[in-house]
């Protein structure tokens, strides 16, 4: 046991460098992340404004048979893991092409505009992305409507209160913002691939296609199993600025998740105890699911975050 | 030597990384001090009363927590003409800040952070109302000061509004709160100093005039959901443009839909607020029968493209856009809202599209005219948190601007530079009363007829001066009196229907039920059904949902409670 400590700590000196170079992830981590779950227990507790969360009176389960009991309990359940199912389907893959698309580019010039392109709206926030989209769709002097009414001349749509645009939108948006940003690792895992493979597999004969099928999917595979699992932990997160703005009269029986009942009904409230169980479920939930997808992945792909 | 250097180079730059992003973790105490010194101002603070009668300067930090009070706000409220006059006379210079998220969220925000400026104004309807729950709780847990000693000693001109314009339950159950024990947490503002002080708002709904003039449709004739219905219809096939040339949209609402309730006028009851009054019973708003064909009408407005249906949740930006350039042909709102922004923007060049007030519609009952308390049921409230860090001074600047040198020169400014006394009333000088006109904003950013008049308590406009506006008294206002003589006030005063539902016993339980945006995020996602058996079952669903929850038992309590004699004068 001893010798074994005296090797770890040889190994750290060894390595000091990168392990310096983790420390500023590691403090970040511990203040923004570790010291303040300590105010999970205002999910337990009566909260009151002249005490800190610790001083103020415990109680028990209330704020948490509150929440599970609420009507719009399982609604907002079934909502946010539609949001997040159809996220994870449809948005997950998005990445995966434009990056294998990407790395088929050839022109420099070209490449990098195109990437430019494709990552700036991760940039922007979203109420400017939805404030954009709102005036582009919208059906007083939106240009889709404009063109929809002047070209085909058919009837203006107001693309936000129909509830069958609702997740079309959503997950239009969702790509749109992220899908340059979360190509980067995906880049970074395909030029990571040895050039032999490639090589070799052209004098067997394989042409494009067959070369992307049994070379660079296999091999970007790892990689996006790890993102697959870290996006699980979200299934109870569908992302609430994004929803809130797009929530309409129209499609508030598909807009109505967690995270949007959290802050309205919680924090904007000032129901702080409420919004925290809420938070703890969202949280919760997420890292069983995490166990339990990352003990499948570890036994069907031999990829595992542990 | 060269690894040694690597080494040492890639060592300093981990080390600027670990630093500048720990940067950000400063205290509050050092961030507060550094934003003093880069503001630039003295603040020389004082803590005991001796010092503050010598006048020294004290800056006070004031929060109007109103979202959009901005718009008639200044943006140096500390050297603004106003300002300057009120430190020549107390000492106190006012930095006034203004919310841009919703008053409930900061004031929670505000009281569970505890970073709380020296003077805050914010709204307080009363009952269950968020807002006035979250400054309750803030003040039974002790954050906010007694202000009764402080008025006793610095505040003559203040000890009026504790008595004066309010309603008596709200007095009693709001104001002076029995579990505040005997305590004076809140100074309501804005309350009528007199009678002839009890503002008529003209609420309800304006159409552009050159429309109704080309159209040629009387105001008055609009007395129908029919007749409002077939006027939208001919402004829609009229071809009317806004002021850029885009076709108008026959009706819609502000920011956040505000204030399209006047549309439903004719499906609902006047002054009802949680219960509606049916056949010797009281039953939930929700659950009143007209609210079927309420939904059915807007329906039918919306699927017809006569309704804007972007207006429900548009931002307030979103909504200007569309007023200032007279894209909205009927809109609902209050006369001086619609004339302040309109003066400033569509007046100015197209005064020919001037809103002005339609119908009465009449309520579902048949009536026409709208039931008033003289006294408000509900205010802004001004109050002083714990860390307030000159109490004295506060309610001193506040006792100044209450007095009538303050009042004068909050709405007029400087006697003989913006206005001279005629008969003992204030008017405007023709000069400044031209400016006024032109631009209210020029004014404004003096600090006349700004945020000040804000921290007025008792209004006595138009007892005093006999004028709501400069230049009204020689001038009436005529839109205004036309809005008025449409909509007549019939006043009643006492206790109300709310002193009786506080009482109920399961009131906590059945909150989140009775929330008026569930109500209204039910009623407004039956419009956009897709059809009008869509639209009735969208209401049943919510009805079954409140029945669940035990809204009968409610009614059936409240019905109960109000057939009690001591409840025989209570207006409902």
């Amino acid at each position: 046991m001893k010798l074994s400590k005296r090797y770890l700590l040889r190994r750290i000196w060894r390595y000091r460098a990168l392990y310096i170079f983790i420390l500023p992830a590691v403090v970040w981590y511990v203040i923004f992340c570790y010291i303040p779950m300590y105010g999970l227990a205002l999910g337990f507790k009566e909260f009151h404004f002249n005490l800190s969360i610790w001083d103020s009176p415990w109680a028990g389960m209330r704020y948490f048979n509150q929440f599970i009991n609420d009507r719009m309990f399982w609604p907002l359940l079934q909502n946010t893991v539609i949001i997040s199912v159809l996220k994870m389907v449809i948005g997950f893959p998005a990445p995966i092409i434009l990056a294998l698309m990407i790395n088929e580019v050839s022109n420099k010039y070209f490449k990098k505009t195109i990437q430019t392109v494709t990552y700036l709206p991760y940039f922007v926030s979203w109420v400017v992305c939805i404030a954009v989209l709102v005036k582009f769709i919208s059906p007083h002097d939106g240009i889709i409507n404009n063109i929809l009414v002047n070209v085909f001349h058919k009837d203006a749509v107001y693309f936000m209160g129909e509830k069958n645009w609702f997740y079309p939108l959503v997950l239009f948006t969702d790509i749109w913002k992220n899908v340059g940003w979360n190509s980067i690792v995906y880049l970074s895992a395909l030029s990571g691939i040895d050039q032999q493979l490639y090589e070799a597999a052209s004098i067997d004969g394989a042409g494009k296609w067959k070369s992307m099928l049994h070379i660079t999917l296999p091999n970007i595979m790892p990689t996006a199993c790890i993102l697959f699992l870290l996006n699980i932990g979200n299934l109870l997160k569908a992302g609430y600025e994004q929803i809130i703005l797009l929530k309409t009269p129209g499609n508030s029986a598909l807009s109505m998740i967690l995270d949007t009942q959290i802050i309205q009904q919680g924090i904007q409230q000032g129901r702080y105890e409420y919004a925290t169980v809420a938070g703890l479920f969202q949280s919760v939930i997420g890292l069983i699911l995490v166990i339990i997808v990352n003990k499948i992945t570890k036994k069907l792909a031999e990829v595992s975050l542990w | 030597m060269k690894k040694k250097f690597r080494q040492l180079t890639g060592l300093l730059l981990v080390m600027i990384l670990l630093v500048s992003s720990l940067s950000g973790c400063q205290t509050k105490d050092s961030k507060t001090s550094q934003d003093e010194g880069d503001s630039g101002q003295t603040q020389n603070v004082t803590a005991t009363p001796a010092d503050t009668e010598k006048n020294e300067d004290v800056t006070l930090k004031f929060l109007m927590c109103w979202n959009g009070a901005s718009s008639s706000g200044m943006s140096d409220s500390v050297n603004s003409l106003v300002a300057q006059k009120i430190k020549e006379a107390t000492g106190v210079s006012i930095e006034i800040e203004y919310i841009t998220t919703s008053e409930v969220e900061r004031l929670n925000l505000m009281f569970a952070s505890g970073n709380m400026p020296d003077i805050v104004n914010a709204p307080y309807w009363g009952g269950t109302n968020a807002e006035t729950v979250a400054i309750k709780k803030a003040a039974k847990e002790g954050l906010l000061l007694d202000l009764k000693p402080l008025i006793e000693k610095y505040g003559d001109n203040l000890k009026s509004a504790l008595t004066t314009g309010i309603a008596v339950g709200y007095k009693e159950n709001d104001i002076n709160d029995p579990e505040f024990e005997g305590k004076q947490y809140v100074l309501p503002q804005q309350a009528p100093a007199t009678n002839e002080d009890v503002l008529n708002w003209g609420g309800g709904l304006y159409c552009r005039k050159d429309i109704l003039d080309a159209l040629n449709i009387d105001p008055a004739s609009i007395t129908s959901a029919d007749a409002l219905y077939d006027l939208m219809k001919k402004i829609s096939e009229g071809g009317f443009k806004d002021i850029n040339g885009k076709d108008v949209i026959p009706a819609g609402a502000w920011g956040d839909g505000w204030d399209y309730v006047e549309f439903w006028r004719p499906f609902r009851q006047d002054r009802r607020e949680e219960f509606d009054y049916i056949d010797g019973k009281f039953v939930y708003r929700a659950n009143n029968p007209a609210v079927d064909d309420r939904v059915l009408y807007m329906r039918k407005l919306i699927t017809e493209g006569l309704f804007d249906p972007e207006c429900l949740r548009q931002s307030d930006t979103q909504g200007k856009e569309k007023m200032a350039t007279g894209r909205v042909a009927i809109i609902g709102n209050h006369y001086f809202h619609i004339r302040d922004f309109m003066n400033s923007t569509l007046y100015k060049t197209n005064p020919e599209m001037q809103y002005i007030a339609i119908g009465p519609l009449p309520w579902s009952d048949g009536k026409t005219n709208v039931v008033e308390m003289p006294d408000r049921n509900g205010t802004p409230v001004m109050f002083l948190p714990s860390t307030c860090k000159n109490p004295e001074a506060a309610i001193k600047v506040l006792n100044y601007i209450n007095s009538d040198e303050g009042q004068l020169l909050a709405y007029y400014g400087v006697e003989g530079e913006q206005y001279e006394m005629v008969d003992g009333k204030p008017r405007m000088k023709q000069e400044w009363l031209d400016k006024y006109k032109a631009n209210p904003k020029e004014l404004q950013e003096m600090g006349i007829r700004s945020t000040f008049t804000d921290m007025i308590c008792l209004d006595k406009r138009l007892s005093a001066y006999g004028e709501l506006q400069p230049g009204d008294a020689e001038n009436p206002d005529v839109w205004y009196e036309q809005a008025k003589s449409v909509r007549q006030i019939e006043f009643l005063s006492g206790y109300t229907i709310k002193d009786v539902t506080k009482n109920y016993p399961m009131k906590d339980e059945i909150s989140s039920l009775i929330d008026w945006n569930a109500y209204r995020d039910a009623t407004e996602r039956a419009y956009f059904a897709d059809s009008d058996e869509e639209a009735l079952e969208i209401l049943e669903q919510f009805r079954q949902q409140l029945r669940d929850g035990g809204i009968t038992e409610y009614e059936k309590w409240v019905t109960q409670e109000m057939q009690k004699p001591e409840y025989a004068d209570y207006i409902y």
